[in-house]
């Protein structure tokens, strides 16, 4: 017989052999796949609970993403006053929609989401501080929960992070809550009070001042400045996770006529002491600016003339500090035609110089009758 | 083809070179440093070439001549001669000879008297200058020098960033401008008129809009121009300029900018007390109308993209005319 003729069957190795029977298995469970997603026999529905099994990969990947993402975040004294009396305001005009009042049952609509919102007196037994910064500023993916609407403002995230950490420390049920009282002179023509509310819950009114030095007060304020602040919040070219939903709601004539009614109001706040070497370097550089940092003087622009500029005196030292030092960042409010220019200017500043011009503004005392 | 189009576009750019205008020109001098580097420049340009045409001819006889030429050329003479006492005799001159012509060491000065002193600053990206009168008061402006001529003046050249280097080729070489250096330059006008000049050295992005110009006046309508620069800005003598002048001084322009006479004394920009009677904007980037002035304060960043100024996007036209006019006023 010819050699030729011989047909030979060639053995596959035993490796050969787990290689061919992986490629079954894994073609086998792509194609279980597919059939099961076409097939819709998955319940998306929300008022069916994940099993246990998704429900323990969906933690565990969560977790690790949080922990992982906020490594490196840089914690900030949270046992602040301003941080957490600002906070405890955001969380009742934001975060209370859907988490709820701490300690009470949540409104019934929100506690048939998928995942139910949290009571968040538990947040920092669950988290550290840095993830719950991490949280509220970047969202959660398939639960419902949003990142924080305005872009670049962290330090706003800071004060709901500090509002949870005084809420852990109290207990929801210690947590002082104030009765909203109506504001001074609310009876203006044509207001209603939510608005109003929204505004005065923050930036105080003619009796109470403003909740925390991080809020500006807005006496003081000329009306065309403090309408376009608002219409920039609104059309969300002026950044803040606070301001923008609230302006968002506003109508033109809401606009026009809460911006009235803080023109009219008299200011509470008294001007703020410094040391004399804080307020003389804060003085120099607001009337003679830094010529070497090419740094031209605040007056130069600050000083009443156009009504679009605002007046600095009689704000918060703090107020002003963290404004300046958000203009210091590279992209913020970089849009025409007038935050381009604070944009440019601002970025010349140091950290000090900032902390001392903001001491001698909030040092000097109102200026009235500024141009409307 | 290519070759063709190559050559016809080498063709074209001489050319445009021989049109060139010499206001910006070496070869055009108008002062004494410049003639002498101009005529320094003519003598190597042509013993140059003469040298390029003997080693040619040289070569040609070495590949085309009969074998008797040929012979000489290789002899040992050839090489004592040309090869060694030719090149140390021509280059010793040629040494002396610059040395001599640019007077290396030499003071410019004029029967002993002091130089007038003018300080140049470079700047991101105009010309700081600074005339200090006879009773030592600092008359600044920019992006434009007066020379009496006639007279030596020196210049003192310092940077307030970055490297750059002065060049007014009309007038002489160019020399930098060192950041923590004071650099001195003399130069002498010989004949009035205008001419140009530009940063020679490569200062960042808008490098090419940083130029300047020489104005060069008899002694008398040089003192006569240096007592109108010294005088304050005139006061706005209607309506629009007088909104004009509020805006100024309302809205920050007097942050960075002088205007003499009033409360604007910023000093981070260009000094605008006489801007109205310069040649130019934006060193001379830009014609001097009032047109071209509000377009720079509402355009800037397009025209001189980071330059230091803000855009003053917030001016309605009303406002941007009347600021314009004032400062186009302020002759």
């Amino acid at each position: 017989m010819p050699k030729s003729d011989v047909v030979k069957v060639r053995q596959l190795t035993r490796w050969q052999r787990i290689g061919v029977a992986s490629l079954f298995v894994a073609g086998a469970l792509f194609l279980g796949g597919i059939v099961f997603i076409l097939s819709g026999i998955y319940n998306i529905g929300a008022a069916r609970e994940h099993w246990s099994a998704t429900n323990f990969i969906i933690t565990i990947l969560r977790d690790r993403s949080i922990s992982v993402a906020s490594n490196g975040v840089e914690v900030p004294n949270l046992n602040d006053s301003d941080l957490y009396l600002l906070g405890a305001q955001l969380y009742d005009g934001g975060c209370n929609t859907c988490h709820g009042v701490p300690g009470r049952q949540l409104n019934p609509v929100y506690r048939n989401m998928l995942p139910q919102p949290p009571d968040l007196s538990g947040a920092f037994s669950d988290y550290s501080a840095r993830e719950l910064f991490w949280i509220v500023n970047n969202g959660l993916k398939y639960t419902g929960m949003p990142a924080w609407p305005g872009e670049g403002r962290s330090d706003e995230v800071w004060s709901v992070v500090a509002h949870l950490a005084k809420l852990h420390e109290l207990g929801p049920d210690n947590e002082p809550r104030q009765e909203p009282t109506l504001p001074v002179g609310k009876d203006i023509a044509g207001l209603g009070t939510l608005p109003l509310e929204n505004c005065v819950r923050c930036h105080g009114d003619g009796k109470t001042g403003t909740v925390s030095a991080l809020v500006p007060q807005l006496q003081n304020l000329s009306l065309p400045y403090l309408v376009r602040a608002l219409e920039e919040y609104r059309a969300g070219t002026r950044s803040s996770g606070i301001m923008e939903p609230i302006a968002y709601e506003m109508t033109d004539a809401e606009i026009e006529r809460l911006t009235r009614y803080y023109a009219d109001l008299p200011s509470v706040q008294s001007p703020a002491a410094a040391s004399p070497a804080l307020l003389e370097r804060g003085r120099e550089i607001a009337e003679q600016g830094i010529p070497e940092q090419d740094l031209p003087r605040c007056s130069s622009c600050h000083n009443g003339t156009d009504p679009q500029i605002p007046r600095l005196e009689n704000q918060s030292a703090r107020y002003l500090d963290n404004q300046l030092n958000l203009w210091r960042e590279t992209s913020y409010r970089d849009t025409l035609p007038y935050g381009s220019l604070m944009a440019n200017i601002g970025k010349r500043m140091t950290q000090d110089d900032a902390r001392a011009v903001s001491a001698w503004y909030a040092s000097l005392p109102p200026v009235r009758g500024v141009p409307q | 083809m290519n070759l063709l189009l190559r050559t016809s576009m080498i063709g074209a750019t001489g050319i445009s070179l021989g049109a060139c205008s010499t206001s910006q020109s070496a070869l055009s001098p108008t002062g004494e440093q410049a003639e002498r580097i101009n005529t320094l420049f003519w003598v190597m340009t042509i013993g140059g070439g003469l040298i390029l045409l003997l080693v040619c001819i040289l070569a040609a006889i070495a590949i085309f001549g009969g074998s008797q030429w040929r012979q000489r050329l290789a002899g040992e003479n050839l090489i004592k001669w040309l090869g060694i006492a030719f090149p140390v005799v021509v280059l010793s001159v040629l040494l002396t000879y610059g040395f001599l012509v640019l007077r290396a060491g030499a003071t410019s000065t004029q029967d002993g008297a002091e130089n007038l002193r003018i300080a140049v600053s470079g700047e991101l990206w105009w010309w700081r200058v600074t005339y200090t009168d006879a009773d030592g008061n600092r008359i600044e402006t920019a992006n434009e020098i007066h020379l009496p001529v006639g007279q030596p003046v020196t210049l003192e050249l310092t940077t307030a960033d970055v490297i750059h280097s002065f060049w007014a080729p009309n007038l002489a070489g160019k020399l930098d401008m060192i950041p923590g250096r004071t650099n001195e330059l003399t130069v002498t006008a010989k004949v009035p008129g205008v001419t140009r000049g530009q940063c020679a050295e490569y200062c960042g992005g808008a490098h090419a809009f940083m130029s300047f110009h020489v104005v060069a006046q008899s002694p008398e309508d040089f003192t006569t121009w240096l007592a109108e620069e010294a005088s304050p800005a005139i006061e706005p003598a209607d309506a629009v300029l007088t909104r004009g002048k509020d805006l100024f001084l309302g809205t920050g322009c007097g942050g960075c900018h002088a205007v003499r006479g009033t409360a604007a004394t910023g000093s981070i920009g260009p000094d605008l007390t006489h801007v109205g009677s310069r040649r130019s904007l934006a060193a001379a980037t830009l014609p001097n109308t009032a047109e071209a002035i509000a377009d720079f304060i509402a355009n800037n960043q397009h025209i001189k993209p980071e330059n230091k100024m803000p855009t003053y996007a917030m001016f309605s036209e009303t406002q941007l005319r009347d600021l314009s006019a004032y400062l186009e006023s302020l002759r």
